[in-house]
């Protein structure tokens, strides 16, 4: 399996690496622009370019059919690499627009990975030639990788190496996180498990800020995940193991960072492929590497 | 260099930017833990909690009305922090939350006639958690 891993895994770029990623970026992005459509009937707050003209065109009298219909006629292009470098562009341009809608609802999901992401492979396409197969994920990493980066300096900018020392009053987020679930449904166990684990920040002082103090450090040096194949996977791991933290602590994940994140640097379906084929035998005749 | 060209590209345009404008942001979730955390609950006319998910549509739950809490009073340019927000400013805000929130709902339907839109203001008081609840604005809902 060393071998399998060293020789194939983290070398090259097969198609079913690119096919599991197409497949499981269209699934997000479907369902999150679904959400979008949801969340948005009216523009109260512009931002963005929505500051620029008048954003409600997209939602009113039933616009936001014909955005949702050009969504999915996207995504069919896209996982049938139709037309690739305007498909998207055009993806591009659909996510600024909607997520841009979004925010000027008072609604900050942070999608802006997204958007970007489209626009990286735009960019791919573009210069097309022999390292596109590379190019199309990799500069998606790229975005990513500063998307982390800019969080951890985020958090510099704004409180210095205080972030970390003032990790025990995340406890206070973390009670308000897990009051947001119960204010939602009503169920007082969703207050309780707040307070329970809000409690052990504050009890475990040292070890929070270890935790915090490691996941700082993971953000800054992101651009490590760059410097190749093997290291984009090391880093998405441990990217993964730091959202689950936040999810398990905060009842937080922010779902248009982590998701781009779990496919382009974890890609979960391709690993499951991939260690099954190589158990078995039978990739060797089905991928070119 | 074409390993990092568009990581050091999007870095350097999202802080020159400097503020959150779609798609360039600085990711600021989280890059400080002040001493207040806040959560807006509504309650019936009976002093009962109503939970958004039983009477609401998908969109109206706790984080999104804290978001839009956030998005409004920076857009009005009411301060906010701390729990030292101005009487007057929790009361309009409150008032355009609470419409927001029942708009385009099936207000008919409701087994209550009022709504009190309020803020839970979570602290630390000497290591230990403590909240205050205050009363933003509250109206008649059903017609």
């Amino acid at each position: 399996m060393r071998s399998a891993l060293s020789h194939r895994f983290f070398n090259g770029h097969p198609k079913a690496e690119w096919f599991f990623i197409k497949i499981s970026l269209m699934w997000i992005w479907l369902k999150i622009v679904h959400g979008v459509f949801l969340d948005t009937g009216h523009v109260p707050y512009p931002d963005g370019i929505c500051r620029f003209f008048d954003c409600s065109v997209l939602v009113v009298n039933n616009a936001s059919h014909f955005f949702y219909v050009a969504a999915v006629i996207l995504s069919v292009l896209y996982l049938f690499e139709r037309w690739m470098m305007l498909t998207t562009f055009l993806m591009f341009l659909l996510s600024l627009l909607l997520f841009t809608l979004e925010e000027s609802n008072g609604i900050l999901n942070r999608c802006a990975l997204y958007t970007m992401v489209f626009l990286a492979q735009s960019i791919a396409y573009y210069k097309g030639g022999d390292k596109l197969r590379q190019n199309r994920i990799q500069f998606a990493v790229q975005i990513i990788a500063a998307g982390y980066f800019l969080a951890g300096s985020s958090k510099l900018i704004a409180s210095g190496f205080h972030w970390i020392t003032d990790a025990p009053q995340a406890s206070i987020q973390i009670l308000k996180n897990y009051s947001y679930a119960y204010f939602d449904t009503g169920n007082y166990a969703d207050l309780q498990q707040g307070l329970t684990k809000a409690h052990f920040v504050l009890q475990h002082k040292f070890f929070v800020i270890l935790l915090f103090g490691a996941s700082l450090f993971l953000e800054l040096t992101a651009w490590v995940a760059l410097t190749g194949k093997r290291n984009t996977f090391i880093y998405g791991l441990l990217l993964l193991g730091m959202h689950m933290g936040i999810l398990f602590f905060m009842d937080i994940l922010i779902v248009a960072i982590f998701y781009p994140m779990l496919i382009f640097m974890v890609n979960p379906m391709y690993v499951g492929y991939f260690v099954v084929c190589e158990g078995t035998g039978w990739v060797k005749d089905r991928f070119d590497y | 260099m074409r390993k990092y060209f568009l990581f050091a590209a999007y870095v350097f345009l999202a802080l020159l930017v400097r503020q959150e404008f779609h798609p360039f942001s600085r990711f600021p979730m989280y890059n400080s833990f002040p001493n207040w955390g806040y959560v807006f609950f509504l309650k019936n006319e009976r002093g009962e909690t109503v939970p958004y998910e039983k009477h609401f549509s998908i969109n109206k739950r706790a984080g999104y009305v804290a978001h839009t809490f956030y998005t409004l009073f920076s857009h009005h340019g009411f301060y906010y922090s701390d729990g030292k927000e101005k009487p007057e400013h929790m009361e309009a805000g409150g008032k355009e939350l609470l419409s927001m929130i029942v708009k385009d709902e099936a207000t008919g339907s409701f087994n209550f006639d009022s709504l009190g839109l309020y803020r839970r203001f979570y602290f630390l008081q000497e290591d230990t958690l403590t909240f205050r609840d205050d009363l933003m604005y509250a109206q008649r809902v059903k017609p």
